[in-house]
C-alpha cells in the first residue's frame, strides 16, 4: 500500500477525501505530502509503499497522519517508539500543540521522561489497576515510584 | 546458486510483463507437449494462436467466447482482491441461466421488448442468490467459501439436469431433456446484433462491466476497501471496513455477473438449456482473472487470449487431431506458469557465490 493510500486509510472522513464514495486522489496525495513535509518523513515520494519505510519514519508518518487531522480525541500508544531524538521531540511538540488547541490527548508510554514532558495529568497502570490521575506538576519522582509500586500516592503519609 | 530477495516495492514492470512471459512459456511447453504427441509443434502453436485471428468467422467467435469469461472474471476479481475466493462461478452461471431462462419460458409465447431485460434481471438474481449461500454461511458460521461455492457447482449441475427433464422440458421436444429453443422465441433470444462481429447483448454488458469495474476499483471507496482488505484485513477493520459487508458485496457482485453471463449464453450462443450447457466458463474465468492481474483492463485482454485458446484448440482438434484434453492441459499450464513467473514481481533473483567452508 502506498503512502497516499495509507493516508486515505484513516483520513477519508475527516479530511473529506471522498465525495459520494468517489475518491479524491488529488486531495489524498496532498494530505500525504503534507504529512511527509510536516513530520519530516524520509521517503523518495508518496507513491512508495509504506512497508519500504524504516520503522521510525513509518512511526512519524502514522502519528502525523492522525495529528494533522486535528481530532478532538486522540489516544496514542508509544508515539515515539523507535524514532530518533529530533523527530521524537517534534512528535511530542505536535501532541502538545494538539492538546493546546483543545483536543483530549491520551498518551500511553513506557518512557517516563516523555510522559513528564507532555502530560498535564498522569496515571499509572499497575497489575491491571489504573491509579487516580494526578497533576503532573505536583508529582515528584518518589510519588511516581510509589504509584508504580501499586500505592496510591494520595495515601502516602507525608 | 541463486536466491530470491524480497523487493521493497513490487515491480510495476514485472507485474505487466509476467502474463506475457507466462503465455510464451505456455507456448514453448505446449510445443513440447504436441511434439510428444507426434505433432509438429510449430504448426500446432500456429493453429491455436494465429489461425483464429486470420479468419472472419473465428474472429467473431472470439468475442462470443470471451464475453462470458470476462464478465465472470470481472466479478471474481473483486472478491479475489479482497481475499474472498468464489470458486463456484460455474454454479452461479448455471443458476442464472436456469432462473432467467425459466422466466422467459413462463411467458412463452408472449412477445415484447420487455422480456429479455426481465430475464436478464432474473438471471442476475439467480446467480446472486446462489452466491449468497456461501456468503451467508461464511458470515454467520465462518464456513470456508472456497469449499461451499465449489460444492454448489455440482448441486447446480444436478438441478439443471432435473429442470430440463422436468418442469423446463420442451413439451414439443419428443421427451429429450432440453428446454424450448430461445433462438426460436424472438423476444427471449439474444441474437447477434451486428452481422459477422459476434457482438450480442452479453458482449455489450461485458464492455460496460469492464468500465464500471475500472471506476469502482480505482476511483471508489468500495474498491479501496476491497484492496485494503486483501492486503491487510486487520488494518481494514481499523479503518472502519465491515468484513461481513464486503463478503456479501463481492460474492453478490460476482454471482450476479456470472448469472447474467449464463442468461446471455443460454439465450444466445447456446440456444437452449440442456445438460451440456455448462462448458466450464466459470472455472476458466478464474484463470482469466489471474492472467489479467485482477485488473479490469488486464482481464479484458486475458479473456481474449483465453478465448483464442478455446477456438484455436477446437481448430487443433479438427486440423491436427489432437485430443480435446490437450487444450485443457494448455489452459492449466497457462495458470501454472503465470503463478510461477509471478514470483518475479515481488522478488528479485540474485546470484550468490557458494560460500566455501
Amino acid at each position: 500500500m502506498s503512502l497516499t493510500e495509507n493516508a486515505l486509510l484513516t483520513g477519508n472522513v475527516r479530511q473529506k477525501l471522498s465525495v459520494n464514495g468517489f475518491l479524491r486522489w488529488g486531495a489524498a496525495r496532498g494530505f500525504a505530502r503534507a504529512i511527509v513535509k510536516e513530520f519530516d518523513v524520509r521517503t523518495p515520494g508518496i507513491s512508495n509503499s509504506a512497508k519500504s519505510l524504516s520503522g521510525g519514519n513509518l512511526q512519524k508518518f502514522v502519528v502525523g497522519r492522525e495529528i494533522l487531522q486535528k481530532p478532538k480525541v486522540l489516544v496514542v500508544n508509544q508515539p515515539t517508539w523507535g524514532v530518533d531524538a529530533a523527530a521524537a521531540a517534534s512528535i511530542r511538540q505536535a501532541l502538545m500543540n494538539l492538546a493546546e488547541a483543545g483536543a483530549t490527548v491520551v498518551v500511553i508510554s513506557q518512557d517516563l521522561d516523555e510522559l513528564l514532558e507532555v502530560s498535564d495529568r498522569l496515571a499509572v497502570l499497575n497489575e491491571g489497576r489504573l491509579t487516580k490521575p494526578r497533576e503532573t506538576s505536583e508529582l515528584n519522582m518518589d510519588e511516581i515510584g510509589l504509584m508504580m509500586g501499586g500505592m496510591e500516592a494520595s495515601n502516602v503519609p507525608a | 546458486m541463486f536466491q530470491l530477495e524480497l523487493r521493497p516495492n513490487s515491480s510495476a514492470l514485472w507485474t505487466a510483463v509476467t502474463p506475457v512471459l507466462a503465455v510464451i512459456a505456455t507456448m514453448i511447453a505446449g510445443g513440447f507437449l504436441f511434439a510428444a504427441l507426434g505433432k509438429d509443434p510449430v504448426e500446432a502453436i500456429r493453429v491455436i494462436f494465429l489461425d483464429p485471428l486470420l479468419q472472419p468467422y473465428t474472429r467473431s467467435q472470439m468475442l462470443v467466447k470471451a464475453a462470458p469469461l470476462i464478465l465472470i472474471a470481472i466479478g471474481l476479481s473483486m472478491g479475489f482482491k479482497a481475499g474472498i475466493w468464489n470458486i463456484g462461478a460455474e454454479g452461479q452461471f448455471i443458476m442464472g441461466a436456469i432462473s432467467g431462462g425459466a422466466v422467459g419460458l413462463a411467458f412463452y409465447p408472449t412477445q415484447g421488448a420487455w422480456l429479455l431485460p426481465l430475464m436478464a434481471t432474473a438471471g442476475a438474481l439467480g446467480g446472486f442468490a446462489w452466491a449468497m449461500i456461501p456468503a451467508l454461511l461464511k458470515i454467520k458460521y465462518g464456513t470456508n467459501e472456497i469449499l461451499v461455492s465449489l460444492m454448489l457447482v455440482y448441486v447446480a449441475t444436478n438441478f439443471l439436469g432435473g429442470m430440463v427433464s422436468g418442469p423446463l422440458r420442451n413439451p414439443e421436444g419428443h421427451n429429450f431433456p432440453e428446454s424450448r429453443s430461445f433462438q426460436d422465441y424472438a423476444s427471449a433470444s439474444n441474437p447477434e446484433l451486428f452481422s459477422g462481429t459476434g457482438i450480442h447483448y452479453g458482449v455489450l454488458l461485458m464492455f460496460a462491466a469492464v468500465i464500471v469495474a475500472y471506476i469502482i476499483m480505482n476511483r471508489h471507496i468500495l474498491g479501496f476497501q476491497i484492496n485494503l482488505t486483501g492486503q491487510s484485513p486487520r488494518a481494514a477493520r481499523f479503518a472502519g471496513v465491515n468484513p461481513n459487508v464486503l463478503i456479501a458485496v463481492t460474492l453478490g457482485i460476482s454471482g450476479a455477473l456470472a448469472g447474467m453471463a449464463g442468461l446471455f449464453e443460454v439465450t444466445g450462443p447456446a440456444g437452449k438449456l440442456t445438460t451440456n450447457f455448462p462448458v466450464g466458463y466459470g472455472f476458466t474465468a478464474i484463470i482469466v482473472a489471474f492472467l489479467g492481474r485482477l485488473h479490469p483492463v488486464g482481464i479484458f485482454l486475458a479473456g481474449l487470449v483465453m478465448a483464442l485458446t478455446y477456438i484455436g484448440g477446437e481448430g487443433a482438434q479438427f486440423v491436427l487431431r489432437v485430443p480435446a484434453a490437450a487444450i485443457s492441459v494448455f489452459q492449466g499450464m497457462l495458470l501454472f506458469f503465470l503463478l510461477a513467473v509471478d514470483v518475479l514481481s515481488n522478488y528479485r533473483i540474485r546470484w550468490v557465490r557458494k560460500e566455501h567452508s
